[in-house]
């Protein structure tokens, strides 16, 4: 039998804590970010219909401010990060999904707080890898409306090696695939919080993008299309930002996932890991949050087409009758 | 019709014989020796949802304890009987997917059965009703069966879940209680270590027409199951979060196992906050135990509907904790971290309520036992 605490089944998650909190613990960082948010972005779909995302910005680069996704943090494996939201509106929190931070710096409101003004993350990344940071207020509804961009930890020697003793790699590609309910854009951002029903388990996505671009404009867009010359060695951050279990083809290419969720999977500290190899044209699933790491290896140049599937959680056919894809290509030149 | 018993909370017993070694009497040849033998029954009942929503639900029910949906725990190689009475309106059929899917006879409404079956290897299983398809499984049919190793060692000794497991698993469970991870290695003898998560999903009106005794109609019950309630052991959010069976608890270098399974229809995304996972099995397309070959480290794994996954989460320091904020002295113990479905519609109850679906939390308590706390 369970006892339920009124005050505090309150505050699992109609009445969360959002009392003003100084970092406990805190040490002086080796670097820091600032985010402000949310802020609306509104990006024109194939259809000509507006839709509205929300992103983190950065008050130090105007140009973050019509980004989305937000734009990404970048550090190096070892580096002391300090992460400052500055709530502008309502109360959110970010989690840097894949860290392993100390609860109050793990942004989950019920086992901590909300931060209704601001607040500074702290955390020391171990492990180079692809992660990625999202607001986990009423996450069902945040994280749709895109409040979340990559996160990605560079071993010490920097970029061009995914992580120490790991691959190297030439053109790097950030993949967050992702799946858009319009419907949800009329949904206020405390919605369902405190028991009413506000539609939050019934989700019918009707456009599907790569890393902020919708299909088909993923054919021709550079955040999208990746371009190598023949040699390069290719990595893709594959995350899966959805709410779909998403089946990824490369055609014409091999592929091995090299990382797995920030973790690598080959690497003398993880015996009992192997890379997964995935031959051309062979589709793979993930779900909602994993993020592969893949290394393409071209030996010879060509269009090599690439199709995204977006497909129901429970009946497993591609959402929106079958229109739920999104297709790119990698062109590797001489 | 029947009388049906009102289930408030509360997730599932654990039946078996003592757990191997509590006793130095009770060793896994003994129990073998001996067979497991369960009471059960089959019963309509009505449970209550964590906004006090109330929905008639199936289960099955140990005779004896009364725990619902419980936890079988048996030893590899034994004979395992089954003693199932049908206590519903409608003719049933017990499976044991991986192990005996469409192998037992039926059981006419209110009649009585004896079953049998063999623990063939080590490993997650789940028991099910498979008289409508999925439906009567997804409304509360269902529940875990654990097969012990009779043996269960690396070839140094360490013990595993597994018989004969694979060399990544035997790298990783002799690497624990080494410098790699400081502390113990993983203890079957007790309970704390190993944790059972069974995950499901409910669509109200679905069970509203196995109440009424309507049929399911299996061409368009996928595209029609519109799930609303989110549970793990049956609960959901608060009360999921704060049950004692449910939530791994203890300090750093005390690994826990999880045996995970899906019994609903959704793909689920569980994603662990605090320490990452490692993926220790899988199921095959057959259904069977996929001992890993590789293992890799993670936070987030799919959950499909009648996987079967075990993870072991290592409860090592949160390895991104600065090294100069750790022990953490302003921050009090215990940590506290989530699980939970990163499908997010699966973290509402009646299409709002976040987080009142499929989460856990598990907690660690402080440093090495006896360390700076």
């Amino acid at each position: 039998m369970i006892v339920r605490d009124r005050e505090e089944f309150e505050a699992f998650g109609c009445d969360v804590n959002d009392d003003e909190i100084a970092t406990p613990d805190k040490l002086p960082p080796n670097i820091s970010f600032v985010w402000e948010g949310p802020r609306e972005v509104d990006i024109r779909m194939p259809d000509g219909k507006e839709v509205t995302f929300w992103n983190f910005s950065d008050p130090r680069d105007s140009k973050s401010r019509d980004l989305w996704p937000s734009k990404t943090m970048r550090v190096k494996q070892g580096q002391v990060v300090h992460s400052t939201l500055d709530a502008k509106k309502n109360t959110h929190t970010i989690h840097h999904h894949g860290m392993n931070s100390s609860t109050m710096n793990d942004g989950v409101g019920h086992v901590s707080f909300e931060v209704s003004d601001r607040y500074t993350y702290q955390f020391q990344p171990t492990h180079a890898g692809t992660y990625f940071y999202h607001c986990h207020k009423n996450t069902v509804l945040h994280f749709e409306m895109g409040m979340y961009g990559f996160l990605i930890v560079d071993p010490p020697s920097g970029r061009g090696t995914l992580y120490k003793d790991g691959p190297r790699y030439d053109v790097e590609a950030l993949w967050a695939l992702d799946d858009v309910d319009p419907s949800w854009r009329a949904i206020d951002h405390q919605a369902g919080l405190c028991g009413e029903d506000a539609g939050l388990d019934l989700f019918r996505p009707k456009y599907f993008m790569i890393t902020g671009v919708p299909h088909p404009r993923t054919m021709t867009d550079k955040r999208a299309k990746i371009t190598a010359k023949l040699g390069q060695t290719i990595l893709i951050r594959h995350l899966n930002a959805s709410y779909s279990v998403v089946s990824t083809t490369i055609q014409g290419l091999d592929a091995t996932v090299y990382g797995f969720d920030g973790r690598p999977l080959l690497h003398p500290s993880v015996p009992w890991a192997a890379p997964i190899f995935i031959p051309a044209g062979t589709p793979f699933e993930t779900v909602s949050a994993q993020r592969f790491d893949l290394i393409l290896k071209p030996t010879r140049i060509g269009r090599y087409p690439v199709r995204i599937e977006f497909r129901h959680w429970v009946t497993g056919e591609i959402h929106d009758g079958g229109r739920g894809i999104c297709e790119t290509v990698i062109d590797v030149t001489e | 019709m029947r009388r049906r018993d009102f289930i408030a909370y509360g997730s599932a017993g654990v039946l078996s014989a003592a757990l191997v070694n509590e006793h130095p009497e009770n060793t896994a040849e003994a129990q073998v020796a001996a067979g497991f033998s369960f009471d059960l029954e089959l019963v309509e009942v009505f449970q209550e949802m964590i906004d006090g929503e109330v929905l008639f639900a199936l289960a099955l029910r140990d005779q004896i304890t009364r725990a619902l949906r419980p936890i079988l725990n048996v030893v590899e190689g034994a004979n395992v009987t089954f003693r199932i009475t049908n206590r519903t309106r409608k003719a049933r059929r017990f499976a044991l997917a991986g192990l005996a899917d469409d192998f037992f006879a039926p059981i006419p409404a209110g009649g009585s059965i004896q079953l049998q079956t063999i623990a063939n290897e080590a490993g997650t299983y789940c028991y099910l009703d498979n008289s409508e398809q999925a439906a009567s499984r997804v409304a509360g049919f269902h529940g875990m069966m654990v097969i012990a190793p009779s043996d269960g060692k690396t070839p140094t000794g360490t013990r595993t879940p597994y018989n004969t497991p694979t060399a990544a698993q035997s790298m990783l469970f002799d690497a624990l209680g080494t410098a790699r991870f400081p502390g113990e290695k993983w203890r079957p003898d007790l309970p704390s270590r190993t944790r059972t998560w069974v995950f499901n999903a409910i669509d109200p009106v679905l069970q509203q027409q196995l109440e009424l005794g309507r049929e399911v109609d299996q061409t368009a019950f996928l595209r029609t199951f519109y799930p609303r309630y989110f549970t793990l052991n049956g609960l959901s959010g608060y009360d999921s979060a704060h049950d004692k069976d449910t939530v791994p608890r203890g300090y750093v270098g005390e690994p826990v196992l999880i045996r995970c399974i899906n019994m609903g229809l959704c793909t689920h995304s569980p994603h662990i906050h605090g320490n990452h996972v490692f993926r220790l099995s899988s199921t095959s397309p057959a259904g069977g135990v996929v001992k890993n070959q590789s293992i890799p480290e993670v936070d987030t794994w799919m959950l499909g509907p009648l996987a079967r996954v075990d993870v072991l989460l290592p409860f090592v320091r949160p390895d991104d904790i600065p090294e100069k904020a750790w022990p953490p002295k302003q921050e009090k113990f215990p940590l506290k971290y989530p699980m939970h479905c990163h499908m997010e519609m699966s973290q509402t109850a009646r299409g709002g309520q976040y987080p009142q679906g499929m989460i856990t939390d598990w907690e660690l308590l402080g440093d090495r036992r006896g360390g700076a706390l």
